[in-house]
């Protein structure tokens, strides 16, 4: 009502005399008049849109001969472009207000071209964009970080920026020698293969059999690391993330094989730098080698004299050699001790309890230990 | 007169009340209706008549879904070359955007589900008939149960870093059922372990530890307890139950079931070694002119085949070095790069294989030439 009176009032006046006034209202009303006409329903094939997938085709409803018969027969399909002799996608049909949407089993892929049919006749087309304006998935850190791994490396952790497309790493990244010649058979071929729930970070196995010494693999085909010899690891730009996109560029990784690493990680080699009573300092583990990227995040608490767990936040760092603590509340002037888990890996897979290259019938090392503990004092 | 009416309410309402449990279905094995969150199927096995086990890695859980595909039918066979294609078509795409992750007949049906996975990672559960009629599987509002499998808990380092713990998975290399128990063998991604869990079904939401699993590895040359198994079934050599383990490279292993008890430690028996550089794929049992096969489908070299009586007559156990193959007697099948492998009848299996210009067919062997 009172929009209606006040542009009544606009036209009374004079044109001039309320210029302003009058661009003001004119605005508000093509706005309205925009506004209104985008409620309206699209006239056009359109695509859904959850995130950067496309989960859906609206076609409104007057492309389609009798509607009532959708889901009832095959009259109307979806099919790719040009590929007339398909069934259909398979896919649900649903009608709402004066459109229909097909929704397909998966997202439709980027690229392709998708018709709508009816009695195989055309009804229309759309396609669907590449994601080209987005940005591309990047690789953001291989681990070890560090330049020198030793001889009997175990695996390798390569953490995205973006869900890869999986089932295919092995196509995607290579091991070149010093001669940069592609090193054949050096990793497992693990089907399925070994993300993390984000699925943003691989594992990568070195084959371990070539690995343990004495081995008829090992034996024939050599370790995969020699020492003191130059590699790098090499993650191609052709792989493409679960939007289809390509890496940035193609990712290297240059090192060099040191000595071999036969020793379960022992954790009264550890150093400790102990903050005094009554702050919240740091406590500064450094274990005095480097050890797994993952496992070293999950597998050191802080206790009590009791066994209670000391709340705080923890970090790594000096490519996981070390381990820093900072507890939520001031340290007090008692003993608290150090729990790590037995499972605990150094980067050639000896854990707390025994080195990865064993026999289990002539080790007489080895442990089973869930926990070990170390003891330490904070003083005033 | 007011107490009448209240006793005729309260008698209703009773009514009421009973007739809503008394109409209510009790549904089999403690299913639930709903719609489970699958993140990726990376195995897929039968269990009792229609209940279809999914193993998703991604979310460390098997689901037990009624399939309600319970009418029984017979073997028919099963052709259709470059699958793969066929089902990204029909999924609406190519096929570099698909790949099939596991593959299992029912065996009541023969009806064959086929599990891929979309480039976005979507997971998609279809089925397959021998006129290969491709449709889909809703995972919506379904009966369904399901089961954690947790890993060896590791030390809550940290309560605000959750990341830390949210990254471990426990991938599911390959998952059986025999007896009311489903067994399940694994690989985790952060330390270098593998699991294998048997599950009681219906399955009773209590997490069952796992059994550490030794054996001589013949390509190895050595006793082993961390190499993971890649594929396994299950046999009754004389009068008893066995698990029939296969590793990587590839010694062929057999452990009593009746001492796969959750936490023990179970000594096996390595009774073939067929190569190494080798990652086998699935198993099966098979019948020939009324001799029980072992076929064994493997990702680099050729299949193979161990009759029944070799497997039982073979007393010993294999602990040399095995530079080459040894132990019971096996045939090279003249099949390589068989990605997926299962049985459709006593003496037919459905398989999809690699072919050498890369092209993936899904076809069905008899006995005979298997």
């Amino acid at each position: 009502m009172t929009f209606g009176h006040q542009m009544a009032r606009i036209y009374k006046l004079s044109f001039m005399k309320n210029a302003r006034l009058y661009a003001k209202y004119s605005l508000v009303f093509f706005l309205l008049v925009i506004l209104a006409a985008c409620k309206q329903h699209n006239k056009n094939i359109t695509l859904v849109w959850k995130g950067h997938r496309a989960t859906g085709i609206l076609i409104p409803q007057y492309l389609i001969r009798d509607v009532s018969a959708l889901g009832a027969s095959h009259s109307v399909k979806v099919i790719i472009s040009g590929n007339k002799e398909s069934q259909g996608i398979l896919g649900d049909f649903t009608l709402n207000d004066d459109q229909v949407l097909f929704e397909p089993l998966i997202p439709l892929s980027p690229g392709l071209s998708y018709a709508i049919l009816q009695d195989n006749k055309l009804i229309g087309q759309i396609k669907v964009p590449l994601n080209t304006g987005e940005q591309a998935p990047q690789l953001i850190t291989i681990y070890p970080e560090k330049d020198t791994v030793p001889e009997n490396q175990l695996k390798f952790y390569f953490h995205f920026s973006k869900p890869m497309r999986t089932g295919q790493s092995l196509d995607h990244v290579y091991l070149l020698d010093a001669h940069k010649d592609t090193m054949r058979n050096v990793f497992l071929n693990l089907q399925p293969e070994l993300w993390d729930t984000s699925g943003t970070v691989l594992t990568l196995w070195l084959d371990p059999g070539r690995i343990k010494r004495g081995l008829v693999l090992n034996k024939k085909l050599g370790n995969p690391l020699k020492k003191a010899e130059r590699y790098q690891l090499v993650v191609s730009q052709e792989w493409k993330d679960n939007r289809g996109l390509k890496l940035a560029k193609n990712y290297t990784k240059q090192f060099v094989a040191g000595d071999r690493d036969e020793q379960s990680p022992d954790i009264t080699n550890w150093q400790l730098n102990i903050p005094k009573a009554g702050t919240s300092s740091r406590l500064i583990i450094d274990t005095r080698e480097n050890l797994d990227h993952y496992l070293l995040q999950e597998s050191i608490r802080i206790v009590d004299a009791n066994g209670a767990m000391i709340k705080g936040t923890s970090e790594l760092s000096a490519k996981d050699r070390q381990w820093k603590f900072t507890p939520a509340g001031p340290w007090k002037a008692q003993t608290y001790k150090i729990k790590v888990a037995g499972k605990l890996e150094d980067l050639a897979g000896n854990n707390l309890n025994r080195v990865f290259d064993r026999d289990i019938t002539k080790d007489k090392q080895s442990r089973d230990n869930a926990y070990y503990e170390r003891g330490f004092e904070i003083r005033p | 007169m007011k107490r009448t009416y209240l006793f005729l309410a309260a008698g209703i309402i009773g009514l009421l009340l009973f007739a809503g449990i008394n109409r209510k279905p009790t549904a089999p094995y403690g299913f639930i209706t709903g719609t489970p969150e699958i993140k990726s199927i990376t195995a897929l096995t039968f269990g009792p008549t229609g209940v279809l086990f999914i193993g998703d890695s991604q979310s460390a859980a098997v689901f037990a879904m009624d399939t309600k595909d319970t009418k029984k039918a017979a073997a028919k066979a099963y052709e259709l070359q470059n699958v793969d294609a066929k089902i990204a078509e029909a999924l609406g795409t190519t096929k570099d955007n698909i790949t099939i992750t596991d593959m299992a007949v029912n065996p009541v049906s023969k009806k064959l589900y086929i599990a891929v996975k979309s480039a976005d990672g979507s997971p998609v559960l279809l089925t397959m008939t021998p006129d290969n009629q491709i449709k889909p599987v809703s995972l919506k509002d379904i009966s369904f149960s399901s089961v954690e499998l947790n890993d060896a808990p590791a030390v809550a380092t940290d309560p605000t870093n959750r990341r830390a713990m949210q990254n471990r998975i426990s991938s599911i290399s390959d998952m059986g059922y025999a007896d009311g128990k489903l067994m399940l063998s694994g690989l985790c991604n952060k330390e270098f372990s593998s699991s294998f869990r048997t599950i009681s079904f219906p399955f009773t939401g209590k997490q069952e530890e796992e059994s550490t699993l030794e054996m001589y590895h013949t390509s190895h040359g050595r006793y082993e307890t961390t190499s993971p198994i890649r594929t396994f079934t299950t046999a009754m050599i004389d009068g008893k139950n066995y698990l029939v383990a296969s590793y990587t490279c590839t010694p062929l292993v057999l452990f009593a079931m009746d001492e796969l008890k959750p936490g023990a430690h179970v000594k096996g028996r390595t009774i073939a070694e067929m190569g190494n550089q080798n990652t086998p794929s699935d198993m099966i049992w098979l019948k020939e002119n009324n001799q029980n096969y072992l076929v064994m489908a493997n990702s680099a070299r050729p299949a193979v085949k161990v009759s029944y009586d070799d497997i039982q007559k073979f007393q010993g156990s294999l602990t040399q070095q095995m530079p080459t193959s040894g132990g019971t007697n096996f045939t090279k099948l003249p099949y390589e790069k068989v990605l997926q492998l299962d049985k459709l009848d006593d003496d037919k299996a459905v398989l999809i294989q690699k072919k050498d210009n890369g092209e993936i067919d899904l076809w069905t062997s008899n006995g005979k030439n298997l």
